[in-house]
């Protein structure tokens, strides 16, 4: 299977959201303490 | 542009952009001296690590269009560089978040490393994703003792980590 252009950058944005989620989760978790 | 034709060769391009983005949001300006050494230590064992993978025939980056060194540029100052930074700055004291942790960071370079592949900016020879996987985790729980003894340390502030 290969995938196009548009289907990477789709992916590799939903991925970047969630990584982003979790960062900003542990920044929240630094800043309460 | 002669430098960036092909899509195998654009996806390291899409990879090294999206990374500085997330770099750019997340960083901790005020704790990048220390942090910085996690970027600088992950490019050079990245490096060393995707020199063995080339030389042992276990995966190869596709060069279409890219000279391979521009590639492997873009992969080392891009997702190497600015995640190993990111990822000293996110050490926790506390056990089940620093493996939650892990697993997070060994899973986003597993799906972008098989997005890559699916894209055909690298193609697996004698290698696996499951291969991959456990190198990540390995790479990562090995990178937090490192981080802590490079970061919090030598210095004595534990109060520094995380909990």
């Amino acid at each position: 299977m290969k995938i196009n252009l548009f289907v990477f950058t789709t992916a590799i944005t939903l991925i970047s959201v969630l990584f982003g989620a979790w960062l900003f989760f542990l920044n929240r978790l630094h800043d309460k303490q | 542009m002669q430098i960036l034709r092909g899509e195998s060769s654009i996806t390291w391009v899409i990879v090294f952009v999206y990374s500085w983005i997330i770099f750019f949001i997340f960083a901790d300006w005020s704790r990048l001296r220390s942090t910085v050494y996690g970027g600088i230590i992950a490019s050079a064992l990245g490096s060393v690590v995707d020199w063995a993978g080339h030389r042992l025939d276990l995966y190869q980056f596709n060069d279409s269009g890219m000279s391979i060194y521009v590639t492997s540029f873009f992969y080392v100052a891009g997702p190497l560089f600015t995640m190993g930074t990111l990822y000293f700055q996110c050490l926790s004291r506390n056990r089940l978040i620093q493996a939650a942790n892990i697993i997070v960071f060994s899973l986003v370079y597993l799906s972008v490393e098989t997005l890559i592949v699916l894209s055909g900016g690298a193609t697996y020879i004698h290698w696996h994703y499951l291969a991959s996987l456990m190198v990540d985790i390995i790479f990562f729980t090995a990178f937090s003792y490192l981080g802590e003894v490079m970061v919090y340390g030598k210095t004595g502030n534990k109060s520094g980590l995380r909990v």
